[in-house]
């Protein structure tokens, strides 16, 4: 028994992985829910907490539309988490309609799904993979840390060549 | 044998539990010079994940509670276990235990969130059951409202579902009751309705308590057209606020005022009474080009008595050419509480010097007519930064104010001054150190604001992140 119990505990930690997405599910603009875990099929998927009345998130979602633009050989996907509170919710719809960027728009007015992934300011970036887990994130926006975010893409993308490269030469 | 098996366990679990639990910890230090008192606040966040669960804690740390926030401060432990729970999920289904945020609606009936910046973190403690699919989102709840001495006073119990009753058309209703004292129950029901197309999208909400025969109204309309965009929102609230018995509202309804993000423009703030305020809000969106955007914004809100509470009229021409980014703005506003018209006027600059450094320049002038007496003064910050991504930014900001002029104001200090250095370090770490004066106003976000006292000192905030 005892012998169980030490090879269970052993082999728990293989089990462990660290901040995920996957599970979280919320409303898009237009009414729509969105499942992450549907959703991360992409090349990259990069996750943006902004609010409508934050001028740096503004500009980083110009930044943000520019990577994409920029890799555009790579299917990267970019997902906006606003939280507006319900002051200002109702000028989400108008920011979308009249900035043409080639995001998914997603609300969080409640602050819940914030709460949960400890994120405590906006603008705030995450770069997940294709499981929905955390590879990299940044609080705030400065001229110049989209670079940062493209050196992890590029980090990533590198990464996971050589991930499927060793796996089709075994 | 047994200490080798610690050991190997120890080294195995260390790495991958390392890698799956989020922490985030914030440090503020506050020196006030003038008082000769020093603040230690942290709050330490931690997160947990799993494939079918997750858990989390808050710790907060206040020594001693700054007295301008916590002025029974008594009443507030310094170290204290303040948020945690856990979360289950099963298919469509989640279920909470402990603490939880959560909103029904537009916060008409129920809105529980942590700010912050403005200190406010009303939780629920107690338990919540969520049911969602494509069709609906049902929500049940049970729990005990915090306020900020993290105390808890009667229980409440509510429900809210919403049914995609076609692809365009959102129908929902919620209801909260609560435990009083004597054991009876107050209640408060809301239906809401959304309907959204391609070029306009309607939301209206609906508000019913138990203890007046009044309704409350909120609606939304937004219209696009091309590079413009038209929101229109009305607000009717009548004996809309249900509190527990600490004083801690459950709802926060729409306020219908801009949020501002500049300092001058939250001088003189709207603050909502939601048992007896009705008005509007109007905001036009225009995007001629690529580089410019306009923005006009108008907002209005009375008493039931027609009693004028708050006025105000807004434009802002955003314009943006290489590596130039200019926010003109003029505001003009009128608020009761202090029974001032305020005119501002902003000329906010940006120069990229290359892809990396900017430059930040901000001047904002307000002019203030006191409607008591008729008297004026006049307002003038002054903000200069430069940022290196990603490592640092510098900024000074110095504000002066001729209101010490006027015959019946006493005011030893009429400029402020303060530098602040902002650090990022290893990505996961920032620091900012901020040292000089700062003159009283309100911090105001998501359109709450808390009122700042006239600081001079040093104040340090770290922010880390694993």
């Amino acid at each position: 028994m005892k012998r169980i119990v030490v090879i269970i505990l052993l082999l728990f930690p293989m089990t462990l992985y660290s901040q995920n997405l996957s599970k979280v599910q919320l409303k898009e603009v237009s009414g729509k829910r969105f499942a992450f875990k549907n959703n991360l099929k992409s090349d990259a998927t990069i996750v943006s907490f902004w609010a409508t009345w934050c001028i740096p998130c503004r500009k980083e979602m110009d930044a943000l539309q520019k990577i994409k633009e920029k890799f555009a050989d790579k299917n990267i996907r970019i997902i906006t988490i606003s939280q507006d509170s319900p002051r200002s919710l109702a000028k989400v719809k108008s920011f979308v309609k009249t900035h043409h960027y080639d995001f998914t728009y997603l609300l969080d007015p409640g602050g819940e799904t914030s709460a949960k992934l400890l994120v405590k300011s906006v603008p705030f970036t995450m770069l997940l993979d294709k499981n929905g887990k955390v590879i990299y994130s940044h609080r705030g926006y400065k001229k110049g840390d989209e670079l940062e975010i493209e050196k992890e893409l590029l980090k990533y993308w590198s990464k996971s060549a050589n991930k499927s490269s060793e796996e089709e030469k075994e | 044998m047994k200490a080798r098996l610690v050991i190997l366990l120890l080294i195995l679990y260390a790495i991958p539990l390392s890698s799956q639990i989020t922490i985030k910890n914030q440090l503020e230090f506050t020196n006030w010079e003038e008082y000769g008192r020093q603040i230690v606040e942290n709050w330490t966040d931690m997160s947990y994940q799993r494939d079918f669960f997750q858990l989390g804690m808050r710790y907060e740390i206040n020594r001693p509670p700054d007295p301008f926030i916590f002025p029974r401060d008594s009443l507030l432990e310094n170290f204290e276990l303040t948020y945690r729970y856990a979360e289950f999920y099963y298919k469509d289904f989640t279920a909470t235990v402990g603490n939880f945020y959560t909103m029904f609606g537009r916060g008409m009936v129920l809105r529980t969130y942590e700010d912050r910046n403005l200190r406010v973190d009303n939780n629920l403690e107690g338990i919540k059951a969520e049911h969602t699919t494509a069709f609906c989102s049902i929500q049940a709840l049970a729990g005990k409202m915090r306020d900020k001495y993290n105390r808890r006073k009667n229980a409440i119990y509510g429900i809210d579902g919403e049914f995609n009753i076609s692809k365009n058309i959102l129908l929902g209703g919620s209801c909260i009751s609560q435990q009083d004292a004597v054991n009876d129950m107050s209640n408060i029901w809301a239906s809401r309705l959304s309907i959204s197309r391609e070029w306009v999208d309607l939301y209206f909400e609906s508000a019913k308590p138990d203890w007046s025969n009044r309704l409350s109204h909120y609606l939304a309309l937004t219209g696009y057209y091309s590079k413009f965009a038209l929101t229109a929102e009305y607000k009717d609230y009548d004996q809309l606020s249900f509190k527990n018995d600490y004083g801690t509202e459950y709802n926060a309804a729409p306020a219908l005022t801009r949020e501002h993000s500049y300092t001058l423009l939250n001088r003189h703030p709207h603050a909502l009474n939601q048992n007896d305020e009705k008005g509007y809000q109007l905001e036009l969106t225009y995007l001629p080009s690529e580089k410019w955007e306009i923005v006009l914004n108008h907002s209005l809100t009375r008493t039931h008595g027609n009693k004028q509470v708050f006025k105000e009229y807004y434009g802002d021409v955003h314009y943006i050419v290489k590596n130039f980014d200019t926010h003109i703005i003029t505001a003009w506003n009128y608020d009761l509480t202090t029974n001032t018209e305020n005119i501002t006027s902003i000329f906010d600059f940006l120069y990229n010097i290359n892809p990396i450094t900017q430059v930040h320049f901000s001047i904002q002038h307000q002019h203030v007519i006191n409607k008591y007496d008729k008297s004026e003064y006049d307002d003038d910050l002054l903000l200069l930064e430069f940022s290196r991504s990603p490592l640092y930014s510098i900024a000074l900001v110095g504000e002066y104010t001729n209101k010490y002029k006027l015959n019946n104001v006493t005011m030893d200090v009429h400029t402020w001054l303060y530098g602040q250095l902002t650090l990022n370090l290893m990505q996961s770490q920032q620091i900012s150190i901020l040292y000089g004066s700062r003159q009283e106003g309100f911090v105001c976000v998501g359109g709450i604001c808390r009122y700042e006292p006239e600081f001079n000192g040093l104040e340090i905030k770290l922010i880390s992140r694993f």
